[in-house]
Order: C-alpha cells, then structure tokens, then sequence
C-alpha cells in the first residue's frame, strides 16, 4: 500500500522515536516501512537525485568547454594543452575526495563518473586537434576505453560500465574497418567481468547490475556480427540464433525472479531476437543466399584469420548446449523448442544446400505458429496481458506478412483484419473478465 | 579506504600517461623535427570542410613498387623522404624498416595497382575554430584549386617516422593571419 510523500516523511521521522521508546522493535519498524513503500519511494527520489546530478555535471562541462571554443583561436598552444587537460585534472580530483571520504551516494559517483568519463576523452581528442595530428578512430576509442575501465571498480561508477561496454562496440566497428584484429573484444569485455560478477553476488537484481546487464546484451548484440563477420558467412544465423538463445536461458536460470521488466534485459533481447529472427527465417531470400555465399568465405579467408574467430564460433555453441542440456533437465517442452533455433537453423542450412529452401520456409513457419499460439495460451493460462498480446502480436504479424505474400482481393482482406481484431478484443475481454471473476470469488 | 586511493593515484597517472606521451613526442617533433613542404593539391570544393577541421590533400601520395619489395593494402611501410628542385618534399624510396640517420615516414598502403602504390598521408586534418571555419574553407580552396596561381602547402615537422603539421600556407601566409585578415574586411 502506497501513502502519499508527506504521510511517508512523517512516519519515517516517527518510526525511529517509536522503536527508541520501546514501542516497536526495529524489524517491525522495517516492515512498516516497506508496507507503506517508504524504500521503493526513496528508492525513486534517489534514482531522480542521480539523473538530475547527471544532466547537471554534464551541462556544467558542455558549458565550461563551450566558452573555451569560443576563445580558443586567440590562446597560445601552451594554454590550450593545459586547458584541455585541466578538466582531466578536475575530475581526478573530485573522484579521489569521493575515494577519500568514502562518500557512497549514487548521486556522487555517477556524476564525477560521467564528467570524468568525457574528460578523458576530451583530453586525448583535444590534444590531438591541438597539434593537428589524429590517430585512428578505433584507436583512440581503445585508448579512451581502456583508461575509463579501472573507474568501474574504484568509483564504482555504472555510467562508466555502461560506457565501456558500449564503447567496445564502436570500437568493433571501427577496427574492423581499419583491419584490427576485432577478437580481442573478448580480451577487452572479459577485463570488466570481474566487476559484474562481484555485483551479481552481491544482488543480481540490484540497479547498477541491471543497467550494465541492458549494456551488456546490447554490446553483445551488435558486436558479435561484426566480430565473426568474414568467417561466417550465413553462419550468422546460426550465431545469433545461439546468442539470443543463450540470453533466453540466462534470464531463465539466474534472473526469473526479476519483479519488474525492466530488470529482465535478456529476457527481451532473448524473445525477441529470437522471433524477429524467425520471422527473417520465414523467407525464401535468406535461404537462397546460403549456396552461394558458405563455401566461397570458407576457402578464401585466411586461416590465421578463421581460427581465433572459429574458437569464438565454437565456444557460443558450447555455452548454448551447455545451457540447453540443463533446460532439458528441467522438462519445460515449450521453453525448450523456443531455444532450439540453433538447431532448427543448422538444420534449415544442410537441407538447403541439398534440396532448396522449401523445407525452412515450411519449419520457420510452422516455429512461428506453434511460438505464438503457446505464448497466447500460456498469457490465457496465467492471466497476463502482456503475454497473451504478445502470443496474438506474434500471430497476426505471421499472418499479416503471409497475406501480403500471397494475392486476396480486398474484400477477403478486409474480413480477415475483421476477424483478427475481433480475436485480440476478444481474448483480451475473456482474459479481464476471467481475472475479475477470480478476485470477486 | 587508503589502499583504495593509492590504486586510484596510480590509475590517474596512467590516465596523465597517455595525454603526456602525445605532448611529449609531438613537441619534440615540432622542436627538433626536419621541416618539409608538402605541396597541397586540389580538393572537391564540397568537401574540404568536414566538421571542423579541412582535409587536406596532397600533390605527393604515390610511389612506385619496387621489384625486389613487394607489399600489399594494409602493410605498413617506412618512406624516405627528399626535396625537389622547388623545395618540396618527395618520396625517394620504401623499407619495411626505418632507416637510421634517414628522414621518413611510416605510412600505411592503400592501394597497389600496376607498380603504383598509394599511401595514407596521416597529417590530413587541419584543424580550424567553428567560427572561422566557413572562411577557411573558402581560403584554402582558393588557394588548392587546380588552376590557381597559388603557392599552397603545408609546413611538416618529421622526426623518427613521426610527422607534426606546424602550419598550412598560402602564397607564403599563414593560413590563421589570412582567416583574420578576411574577418576583420568582412567587418
């Protein structure tokens, strides 16, 4: 039960007079309090108290440099290498007070950690602009990125995770076009894991861990194409078919208990990668692209090339069947077809090669029917909107993408909009009216 | 708490270590680097301002291929550089390795068609204050066009393989003094 803030304020004032005097004992006066949603209140004012902090130390730094650009023609190259570098020196500072009087304050960390985040950036891009001289884009992100990551574990700041793993992968982008050798990601991704791994032991549903998580899988998403991209050749259906499978299974094993969505990013990468990639699937062209491209990338790409990124291939399919055999184990049919992607691609691919892709386009299909009638049942099963709309969204645009397949003249569909309208209203009402009868009796 | 700071104190040197290694070897190019005019030559007038520095491109960009030293797109290669008749620089030869005592530069190969090599010149950007950036612009592809009578270069500092621009000039002038000289007449 929610109360309004100022009733919140006053019995936060009093609870503790209250358990002082004997009247109540200190875990009553807890429970009184998260009753009434005195710590998911506070817990918003301090996520507030952290935004706001953030946008201001941001806007102070944008404003700082702003007036410097203004003058900056008329300073010696003296004074413009050390007004580049004084934000640097700025920020050092801050974060060693914070360091040095143990201040824990969200609000604290994450700003300095933002303003300290850009003034290393700033301080090599400067310079460099200063003597005209520029290095390679992928390597002043590295540079950049690699002198941000030891603020992660001494400032504790999430913005600069965030930063980093977000970093890494425009850094991926970047050194794939100047021909880096982009495998090192995973050198570079595993120097943070230490930190992540610290905070999931701690609390794996806490707030800094859930936004790195959100970074992290988008990180993965858009890196890992790029990373495996001269090895794959369609290959990458099968790659991210296990990447999204394996975000599926994590979420399922280490974070099913997640109250809100927003603490479940790799439930929604997971569902949806893999249903927008069975909706790819359901197409002939992916699939007449698979004869031409596979063995052509194979023998050309040089082998000092393939085999790290091979390894990598390698050992995504390792942790996909690691994580499949233990869903097996739990015997849950549904959860386990809808992870089966990589087989169903792998599959979809030898098929191909030999007959066409008749075969895939009926599999994919027949996947994409069977996902979005369980998903609908089970939201009928369990009550939940969000699960039953998704099932029915999950039909319609099948059956949408389908009809513009094929040639129906306006009147056949018109009805069949008809008749899909009528079926999400429909499910919809029966699903409230099912809830309401169940909280009346 | 104290131990925590100590790593920090070190963490921020090495943040210092990274800026102070661009400071150090550039100025000791511009200090102690031979100078070398590189001849500008003409650019697409459309695109010489890309956000806020102009792209520089030069006359000298080729070499040949040597028979006995074969590279391919990508390599990284050592360029040994000399100056024309007109005092400009050119490129002499090419190594795998630097050579000692020899003034060069380590380019990258873009391409390699028919004997002709085409190398990235890594001082390419220009960098020139928002303000006066449209009047730069307008300088420098007078000074660049194919059919102008202007003297354009740029003034080079090389030194161990490294290069620093100390200044672009036009007609013997700075590129910032002419920049200053047409905003105070447009005033």
């Amino acid at each position: 039960m929610r109360l309004r803030d100022k009733h919140l304020r006053w019995l936060s004032k009093e609870l503790p007079e209250l358990v002082n005097q004997g009247v109540l004992d200190s875990s009553t006066s807890d429970k009184l309090l998260k009753y009434y949603g005195f710590h998911e209140a506070q817990s918003k004012r301090n996520l507030l108290l952290t935004i706001f902090s953030f946008i201001g130390a941001m806007l102070i730094g944008l404003g700082i440099m702003l007036l410097l650009a203004h003058n900056w023609d008329n300073f010696s190259r003296l004074v413009r290498t050390l007004i580049s570098l004084a934000p640097l020196l700025a920020s050092q500072l801050f974060a060693a007070w914070i360091i040095y009087t143990g201040r824990n304050s969200n609000s604290w960390r994450e700003s300095v950690g933002v303003f300290y985040v850009c003034s290393i950036g700033s301080s090599i891009a400067l310079i460099g602009q200063i003597y005209h001289v520029t290095s390679s884009a992928a390597d002043f992100l590295l540079s950049w990125m690699l002198l941000v990551l030891p603020l992660v574990y001494l400032l504790k700041a999430g913005v600069a995770g965030v930063f980093y793993l977000l970093g890494l992968s425009f850094w991926t982008f970047c050194a794939e076009g100047e021909r880096q050798n982009v495998v090192l990601y995973w050198v570079w991704l595993s120097l943070m894991s230490p930190y992540l791994w610290h905070l999931f032991k701690i609390n794996r549903y806490r707030a800094q861990l859930t936004i790195l998580n959100w970074a992290l899988a988008l990180s993965l998403t858009l890196s890992l194409g790029v990373i495996l991209e001269d090895v794959l050749a369609n290959g990458w259906m099968i790659l991210y078919s296990a990447l999204f499978s394996i975000f599926y299974m994590i979420h399922q094993f280490y974070f099913d208990n997640a109250v809100s969505s927003w603490q479940r990013p790799y439930r929604l990468f997971g569902t949806r990668g893999i249903i927008i990639l069975s909706f790819i699937f359901s197409y002939e062209d992916v699939w007449n692209q698979v004869n031409r491209d596979f063995v052509h990338k194979f023998t050309t790409v040089s082998p000092f090339i393939m085999m790290p990124k091979l390894m990598v291939f390698l050992c995504i399919l390792i942790l996909w069947g690691y994580l499949f055999i233990q869903l097996l184990k739990r015997k849950e049919s549904f959860r386990v077809l809808f992870v089966s992607l990589p087989i169903a691609a792998s599959l979809s691919h030898v098929i191909t090669f030999w007959s066409g892709p008749i075969i895939p386009l009926i599999l994919f299909n027949m996947l994409l029917l069977i996902f979005g009638v369980c998903i609908t049942l089970l939201g009928i099963r369990k009550e939940q909107l969000d699960l039953l709309n998704e099932g029915l969204l999950i039909l319609l645009v099948l059956i949408l993408l389908r009809f513009f397949d094929v040639d129906l003249g306006l009147m056949m569909r018109g009805i069949i909009f008809i008749i899909l309208g009528a079926v999400f209203l429909g499910a919809n009402w029966f699903v409230i009216k099912r809830r309401q009868k169940r909280q009346n009796a | 708490m104290h131990k925590r700071l100590l790593v920090f104190i070190l963490v921020a040197l090495l943040q210092w270590f990274v800026p102070g290694l661009m400071i150090f070897k550039y100025e000791s190019t511009l200090l102690s680097g031979k100078i070398f005019r590189f001849e500008i030559a003409p650019v697409d007038p459309y695109d010489a301002l890309r956000g806020r520095y102009l792209w520089l491109s030069f006359k000298e960009n080729t070499l040949q291929e040597r028979a006995d030293l074969k590279v391919t797109r990508g390599q990284y290669i050592y360029v040994m550089l000399k100056t024309d008749d007109h005092e400009f620089a050119r490129f002499s030869d090419y190594a795998l390795e630097p050579s000692r005592g020899k003034n060069y530069l380590k380019l990258q190969v873009q391409y390699n068609y028919n004997g002709k090599i085409g190398v990235e010149i890594p001082f390419r950007k220009y960098f020139v204050n928002e303000t006066s950036a449209s009047k730069a612009e307008i300088i420098y592809n007078r000074g660049a066009r194919a059919d102008s009578k202007s003297e354009a270069y740029v003034l080079v500092r090389v030194k161990n393989g490294n290069a620093v621009i100390e200044e672009l000039y036009i007609n013997g002038k700075p590129l910032p003094e002419l920049i200053k000289a047409e905003m105070l007449q447009a005033q």
